[in-house]
């Protein structure tokens, strides 16, 4: 039975198309990622954080004037609310920093109420995850917080707000790239819940809370750290294959490898790869060892199915070089992506209606209930 | 959370509060042909009205409707006459359409006959759904597959090469 279905089940609705999107593309077959017509990699190395931000939110990259304007705004957003000061001071030493950004991006968002999304709104909710990982990150280490400085870029604030000193050139650009790269990817399961929340014609705060907590999940933003947590299992390039033949014996799951949309390599991981080598040689070294046995042995077993290393795996040598903990790997994916979360849901309240599919009932027929007393 | 984020939007939970708050501009059942009349001719949504769903009588707002006589009759009364009118507007307005009041409309009505105060209608609606969502999260642990649907391109033609930030 089923309720006027017009079509099929498609299990993770793969290959339905969610949304119509001008923000980015990905492009699986030829292995590109392209934000508002630019390819990837030549945004990667040349444009700021900020740069690429505005892209997403305007459709243009922003000339001098707007840049400075839109630095002005995020540096005039840096600080938290009272409200969510105290909230986050009142969370466990031990909480999972996900739940943090999760919880306190929420209560700095309640003043916004029911607004609708705004470009503004957006500046200030993505000025705001940096220094509420930051704060959270020192108040674990017994530390007070950092004010945030004008004259540093988003990137650059991220590190200083966390260590309390300036971080290197190298150190900054690579976290910046990093940033540029993550920003957006089509209809990824965290910005097709902000468009979901969005659709409802609820508030960017919303959509952004809904949105964390997709990127919480294991399947989506939650492998860098586990990728991390598989090296250090291996330990030493010797060990890689037979660890990784007796893994699979174990049907232990390899981190970092497989992805919905991209056939040939993603071209972030290439990028990211590149940097590994060479800010983290002792990761890159290890780590191409893996990649190759774990694609030898994927491809034993499913010679049919196109597999390769995602974002995932390179990042986290990358985020490791810059010196994050790796509890802050996924953190700081939401500090890219939230760039890309508000631009779908300016994209999605612009041209709105409401998101609600159909589902497939497999329950009973429909039955009498028996009353409490008669049941037994 | 993502769930109750979704549950704010107007278009969804927040349809009971917005369905009171239409009722409450309307008045009383005097007023109603005028207030919509005036309100279809400027374009404007009737609230509680309308589902993707149901295309007939919704089974819950039948239910809510025979609580709402006894629980508000005041506000029964404003919202019965509210809703015989508006059905007639939007079936002349759109005959093709099979236009039913939905949930939202007659839950504001009972709502407001428990006492509630409006602020907290969709937060009723939360305590309620809550159930549910946690039994889709259940059913879902044993069919975990990503829900990452695809997207379709309508922006500018992919290879551009980015200006300089001197240029622009």
């Amino acid at each position: 039975m089923s309720t006027s279905t017009n079509s099929a089940y498609v299990p993770g609705l793969e290959g339905i198309i969610g949304a119509q999107t001008a923000i980015s593309m990905v492009d699986g077959a030829n292995g590109r990622l392209v934000y508002q017509g630019y390819v990837i990699a030549d945004l990667a190395q040349q444009m700021s954080f900020e740069e690429v931000a505005y892209l997403l939110w305007k459709g243009q990259l922003p000339t001098k004037a707007q840049l400075d304007g839109l630095a002005l705004e995020l540096a005039a957003s840096r600080t938290l609310t009272q409200a969510a000061t105290i909230a986050l001071d009142a969370l466990p030493a031990d909480t999972d920093p996900m739940d943090v950004l999760r919880s306190v991006v929420s209560i700095q968002g309640v003043e916004h109420r029911l607004s609708q999304p705004t470009v503004p709104l957006a500046i200030h909710a993505a000025a705001s995850f940096p220094t509420i990982l930051a704060m959270f990150y020192r108040r674990q280490l017994g530390l007070e917080p950092v004010t945030p400085r004008r004259d540093l870029g988003h990137a650059a604030n991220y590190l200083y707000m966390m260590n309390g000193k300036e971080a290197g050139p190298e150190v900054v650009r690579a976290l910046n790239t990093y940033l540029v790269l993550l920003a957006d990817h089509g209809m990824n399961a965290s910005t097709f819940t902000a468009r979901v929340i969005a659709s409802t014609e609820s508030d960017l705060t919303s959509c952004l809370v809904g949105a964390i907590g997709a990127l919480k999940g294991p399947a989506h933003g939650g492998a860098p750290s586990a990728v991390i947590e598989q090296l250090e299992r291996i330990g030493t390039a010797e060990n890689a294959e037979p660890w990784m033949r007796d893994a699979r014996k174990q049907k232990i799951k390899f981190m970092g490898f497989g992805h919905r949309v991209y056939r040939v390599y993603d071209p972030r991981a290439k990028i990211l790869k590149e940097m590994c080598r060479q800010m983290n040689p002792r990761f890159y070294e290890l780590a191409t060892r893996v990649e190759e046995v774990a694609l030898k042995i994927l491809h034993e077993e499913h010679p049919e199915r196109p597999q390769s290393v995602n974002v995932e795996f390179y990042s986290a040598g990358v985020l490791q070089a810059i010196g994050l903990p790796k509890e802050f790997f996924t953190p700081t994916f939401a500090v890219s992506r939230v760039a890309g979360w508000s631009a779908h849901v300016l994209e999605q309240a612009a041209h709105n209606r409401i998101i609600r599919p159909q589902s497939e009932y497999i329950g009973p027929e429909p039955r009498k209930p028996v009353p409490l007393a008669e049941r037994g | 959370m993502g769930a109750i984020a979704a549950l704010k939007g107007p278009a969804h939970g927040g349809a009971t509060l917005a369905a009171r708050n239409m009722l409450d501009k309307i008045g009383s059942a005097e007023n109603a042909e005028k207030w919509l009349t005036d309100a279809h001719a400027k374009h404007e949504r009737f609230s509680g009205f309308g589902h993707r769903v149901y295309r007939t009588y919704d089974p819950r707002a039948k239910i809510l409707r025979e609580m709402a006589r006894t629980a508000a009759p005041d506000l029964h009364r404003t919202a019965a006459r509210t809703e015989e009118i508006a059905l007639k507007i939007l079936h002349d307005a759109h005959p093709e359409r099979p236009n039913a009041t939905n949930v939202d409309f007659w839950a504001s009505v009972v709502l407001t006959g428990a006492g509630i105060p409006k602020e907290l209608f969709t937060t009723m609606f939360a305590t309620s759904r809550v159930s549910g969502w946690t039994a889709h999260v259940l059913e879902s642990l044993s069919d975990l597959r990503i829900i990452r649907p695809a997207s379709r391109w309508i922006g500018p033609e992919p290879g551009r090469k980015p200006l300089q930030l001197a240029k622009r």
